[in-house]
């Protein structure tokens, strides 16, 4: 059976669920993080999939600025969970309750 | 081969996204978060985009999730075992919404805009490292400086953010 | 081994992009100024930051008169172009940017004795700046998605500015989260309109969408997931759910920037993307309507409706004045949305020209909620009983920047609301027309609250009634913001007409 692009974005759409679903259910902030790192990488597979039908590698540079942006959202969303872990000692975001009224 | 390949990779990544957010303890999520981004650097191979498949193990699997593991060692505590939330009964729609709306929004487009074909086989040195590295430094060079910015903005950020004001050494 | 046939782009180009580059010394010259003096003189890199406003800004005034804004000049290829737009959004957030400086430098909440990071704020609000004006030159989905990220990323790190309050880093996370799954979801929206089109510049994309058969439903798809990003960064509904808590958390220089700054780069980079890829542009011949295979004036109608209604409604019932402003900024992203209704350039023109006036009275009026914070160390509404008496200048001002905020003439916001009703008056929306009026009929009530608690409520028995003395730098930078308020109103032919050409500019390229 022949693979085609059509099973390349339906692969990803499973995957961006998975992430999305993830996000929403669990309430670690750091699985809620890295939730979001899979949907970013499932945009991946969308971009790369396509560069490759349109035979041109735009897509490609895209990805990789990609890889760049993940990476720093990571590293400030983790530096802001230590600091509220040294004061809360929790990282669930149910006990963080002080912005709620 | 390419179709066993598609389907080994595409589903180990599932499931290995499906293991991630069903696992209760932080370290196992880490771990098969990283078992997913192996399989998606297949997908890449798949797509002739080796160069990307290398930086996905190089990137993705490797620094950043040495981050999140490294983060999640630190703060090692009961707090990050469980953390799945019983949710009261009203609360599904809301949380069933929008993953579903998502879901029927994107078969509806590849359905329409789907193809059956993959656009004949690529070109010769397609997605190798010279053929992304004239991308990046020529047409794309603006957007190269500018992610050397976001990357700089997100190191001083953190320090910010994360620093213990009084360890400091010239404190 | 053979070298690689790269075509570095030429850089001659970059004498047009002196405002971008002097505030991306500033940020680096800031850090390393406040390093060199371990961060206990502030000074430094708040001078350093000032000076690389207003240098940006002068080139970015002289920039104005470049003969070839008209038809725009690209910077280093096609990613980025100057044009009018670009030359009024450069002028608007290096404005600003230097208002939130002068007032931060006066802020306990930023400047306290026992805050830390005083340097860093300076340098991080340099960044920013640069980073919208970006935003509002992209013209490409790379750029455009980076710029966001750059703008996103500092908003993150200057929410949680206040490490000692739990609501500040609380906010921040929250700002985090939702705002990685919101660009997340744009990104996937980003991925499908290249996969539709194969390019990924602005131009690249209407030509193909132009020539080629559109499926009306996968555009429809990827304009909906585009919008749900853009409309974090914007604050609409049904993405408006941070805004409050942010504004809240945040020190409040920092929440007026966000009210104001984001904002406008998000509409910036809406009008670009959206009226130079989709709209069925001025000359009749290239007007195939990709836009009519989308119902695209009822989405916007929709979520313009539910976001002004909403946010003037919750903000009735808010006790604190801080989220009381933020609520009622939602409700100015609705009336904004009314303009952008039918992308044509009556509309557009409408919303740069509301932009600029929504600049200056919501500066202004989060800008006296600082003041006020200093001496009480409150925003409740409570606690501003009596304050006409106390601090009468700074209170009068305040009652310019919300009477211009609700709408009445002769303040500027009544100018600015005027064209935009203008523009959907011209086209037959009468039902929206009517909302957005009652909407500023619901506005008098919560902003007039507040000038009645100021000037009109007789304070209790015992309460403190000693007059207030702000800072000179306070009076000056309220005095700047109130005093185009008041003139705007007046006589605002010159700016409007800077609005129309922005726009103008644009059309350009069809």
């Amino acid at each position: 059976m022949e693979i085609t692009l059509t099973h390349y974005l339906l692969l990803a759409m499973v995957v961006f669920l998975t992430g999305m679903v993830g996000f929403v259910v669990r309430r670690n902030a750091i699985v809620m993080l890295m939730c979001v790192e899979l949907m970013l990488s499932s945009v991946n597979i969308v971009f790369a999939a396509y560069s490759r039908f349109h035979g041109n590698a735009d897509g490609h540079v895209f990805v990789l600025m990609n890889f760049a942006v993940a990476a720093a959202e990571a590293a400030i969303g983790l530096a802001i969970l230590v600091e509220i872990y040294r004061r809360r000692r929790t990282v669930n975001v149910d006990d963080l309750k002080a912005l709620m009224e | 081969m390419e179709g066993i390949l598609f389907w080994v990779c595409g589903i180990l990544m599932v499931f290995g996204g499906l293991m991630m957010v069903v696992q209760r303890s932080a370290v196992v999520s880490a771990v098969w978060l990283i078992f997913a981004f192996v399989c998606a650097a297949g997908i890449f191979a798949l797509l002739s985009a080796p160069f990307l498949a290398v930086m996905q193990i190089l990137v993705y699997a490797g620094a950043i999730m040495v981050l999140f593991l490294f983060v999640i060692m630190m703060l090692q505590g009961p707090v990050l075992e469980g953390g799945r939330k019983r949710l009261a009964l009203p609360m599904w729609p809301a949380v069933a919404v929008p993953p579903m709306a998502i879901a029927v929004m994107i078969i509806g487009y590849v359905k329409r805009h789907g193809t059956t074909g993959m656009g004949g086989p690529a070109p010769e040195g397609f997605g190798s490292p010279e053929h992304v590295a004239e991308l990046l430094l020529g047409k794309y060079l603006l957007a190269f400086e500018l992610i050397s910015i976001v990357l700089l903005v997100a190191i001083i950020g953190a320090l910010a953010v994360g620093k213990d004001e009084r360890k400091l050494p010239w404190k | 081994m053979e070298l690689l046939n790269v075509n570095i782009p030429n850089w001659s180009d970059m004498g047009n992009w002196i405002p971008e580059a002097v505030l991306c010394v500033g940020f680096l010259v800031a850090l390393i100024g406040d390093m060199v003096t371990r961060g206990k003189k502030p000074v430094v890199p708040f001078v350093i930051s000032v000076f690389a406003l207003v240098t940006a800004g002068s080139y970015a005034v002289a920039g104005l008169n470049n003969p070839g804004l008209a038809a725009g000049l690209p910077i280093m290829g096609d990613l980025v172009v100057v044009d009018g737009l670009a030359a009024f959004f450069r002028i608007l957030f290096i404005f600003a940017g230097l208002a939130t400086v002068l007032f931060a430098w006066t802020s306990e909440e930023i400047m306290g004795r026992k805050r830390e990071n005083k340097g860093e704020f300076y340098a991080l609000i340099l960044m920013m700046t640069a980073a919208m004006m970006v935003m509002a030159e992209a013209r490409d989905i790379l750029m455009l998605f980076l710029s966001m990220e750059a703008v996103g990323l500092v908003s993150y790190v200057m929410a949680g500015y206040m490490r000692t309050s739990l609501r500040s880093t609380e906010a921040s996370l929250k700002y985090v989260l939702f705002g990685a799954v919101s660009s997340a979801i744009m990104l996937y929206g980003l991925s499908l309109l290249y996969g539709m089109t194969g390019a990924m510049d602005f131009a690249g994309i209407r030509a193909a969408l132009v020539s080629g058969p559109v499926n009306g439903f996968a555009l429809l798809v990827v304009v909906v997931m585009i919008i749900a990003g853009m409309s974090y960064k914007i604050a609409a509904v049904p993405f408006h759910y941070w805004c409050p808590d942010i504004y809240e958390g945040a020190p409040t220089p920092v929440s007026a920037i966000f009210s104001v700054g984001p904002k406008a780069a998000g509409f910036a980079l809406m009008i670009r993307f959206f009226y130079t890829t989709l709209a069925a542009g001025p000359d009749a011949a290239a007007s195939v309507g990709i836009i009519h295979i989308i119902n695209w004036p009822l989405l916007i109608a929709v979520i313009s409706a539910v976001t002004m209604t909403y946010g003037n409604l919750v903000a009735l019932r808010q006790s604190n004045v801080k989220r009381m402003l933020a609520y009622s900024s939602i409700a100015h992203v609705g009336y904004l949305l009314m303009g952008f209704l039918l992308l044509t350039p009556a509309g557009l023109q409408a919303i740069l020209f509301y932009l600029l006036v929504y600049t200056l009275m919501n500066l202004g009026a989060f800008f006296f909620v600082v003041a006020i914070n200093n001496h009480l160390k409150s925003e409740e509404l409570d606690d501003y009983v009596g304050l006409g008496f106390r601090t009468p200048w700074a209170a009068s001002m305040m009652v310019v920047f919300l009477a211009s905020l609700t709408g009445i003439p002769p303040f500027a916001g009544f100018i600015g609301k005027f064209y935009l009703f203008t523009a959907v008056l011209d086209k037959e929306w009468f039902w929206l027309a009517i909302l957005a009026a009652l909407n500023s009929v619901v506005g008098l009530y919560y902003y007039f609250k507040v000038v009645k608690a100021m000037f009109f409520t007789t304070p209790l028995e015992g309460a403190d009634t000693s007059p207030l003395k702000l800072h000179w730098l306070q009076y000056t930078v309220l005095a700047v913001l109130a005093i185009p308020t008041l003139v705007l109103g007046l006589y605002w032919g010159q700016f409007k007409d800077l609005a129309d050409q922005a726009i103008a500019a644009m059309t350009v390229g069809f």
